[in-house]
């Protein structure tokens, strides 16, 4: 069974993220295993006062992520595609490329942009980092732009939200 | 019907997305429309079927395998001549593809620039998943360097006497791998 890796951001770019993952994985009859990095927060605007609720606020970016996961997840399952979560904290430019190499991915379906999307650039940075970095094949999958979305149009959105962090620039 | 569409420039990467595209077509009963983008200068004298051009151009044996393979998928092939990001977009916009396959770098593979103009090109205007298939085999890592495997150092298998490895094949009567035949 081939193994597709899908690193997830919880952007508007994931619901269609999933949607390929899935049909890629029917398509070379390939499990998931979709992969979360939840990033310690880099810019915080007063740091003291945020430091004494880091931990808290790392606790539950990590249980926000994990709950959207297990709903992305079990969505998956009921479609009868084989699927597998993982939720790591780190660095996703660095950790994506190091799991696709332990779980011997042979795809990375992934967003073009994130959560930051300026769409001038050609990918967001952290497609960019793992495309340089992995020699697997990637699926880059094209981010909605802003006013390309038609009201009325049917879209599977797996049951994630938009990622709501209060301290930090993702 | 879903539509895969390949785009190759016969660089070494080429094989590989052949490859991917027939895999991915077979699996998602998809038919592949591979796409050939020539700029003027490298115009061909002859027009000739690619198929035909794509088994000429390779070495047979790895060729051989592809070439049954593609038999066995519906598609059709195309030649045309102009921008080559321009063309795939285009091609891709008409035959309505689900899927673009790409190699990350084609024929003036610098290694040192993401993607190449092509690949980021289509990356950036396509509406469709892109495909790209990594054009140089190894990994980097984190400096972005490429890898270094070291040579498996020689080691003592077990029981073995010291002087055992260096002296073996004269013993047997061969001579030593290191000399001049």
């Amino acid at each position: 069974m081939k193994v597709i890796l899908a690193p997830l951001d919880f952007s508007d770019a994931t619901p269609r993220v999933v949607e390929e993952a899935a049909k890629l994985a029917k398509a070379v009859d390939g499990h998931i295993i979709l992969l979360h990095v939840a990033r310690v927060p880099e810019v915080m605007p007063h740091y003291s006062t945020q430091m004494a609720h880091l931990a808290e606020a790392m606790r539950e970016m990590e249980a926000a992520g994990d709950r959207q996961l297990s709903e992305i997840s079990s969505g998956l399952r009921e479609r009868g595609v084989a699927t597998q979560s993982m939720r790591i904290t780190g660095d996703p430019k660095t950790d994506i490329v190091d799991h696709a190499e332990k779980l011997a991915a042979e795809y990375i379906v992934m967003g073009s942009h994130g959560h930051s999307a300026l769409h001038d650039l050609v990918m967001g940075s952290t497609t960019s980092a793992v495309i340089k970095r992995s020699n697997r094949v990637v699926v880059v999958v094209p981010a909605p732009k802003e006013g390309n979305v038609a009201d009325g149009d049917h879209i599977d959105t797996g049951g994630c939200e938009k990622n709501t962090g209060k301290f930090c620039i993702m | 019907m879903k539509t895969i569409l390949a785009a190759i420039d016969f660089s070494p990467v080429t094989t590989r997305v052949l490859a991917e595209a027939i895999a991915l077509a077979r699996g998602a009963h998809a038919h592949v429309v591979l796409l050939n983008v020539t700029t003027p200068h490298s115009l061909l004298r002859d027009y000739v079927a690619l198929e035909a051009l794509v088994c000429r151009r390779e070495p047979k044996g790895r060729m051989g395998n592809t070439s049954q393979e593609m038999r066995t998928i519906h598609g059709y092939s195309l030649q045309v001549i102009g921008d080559p990001v321009e063309v795939i977009l285009q091609q891709a916009a008409r035959c309505s593809a689900d899927y673009i396959v790409l190699g990350s770098h084609g024929h003036s593979a610098l290694f040192e620039a993401l993607v190449g103009g092509t690949a980021a090109g289509v990356i950036k205007g396509a509406t469709c998943p892109v495909i790209l298939i990594p054009s140089k085999q190894e990994a980097q890592n984190r400096r972005g360097r490429p890898v270094r495997r070291r040579h498996p150092v020689a080691r003592l298998r077990r029981n073995e006497k010291p002087a055992t490895r260096i002296g073996s094949s004269i013993r047997e009567g061969r001579r030593p791998a290191w000399t001049a035949p």
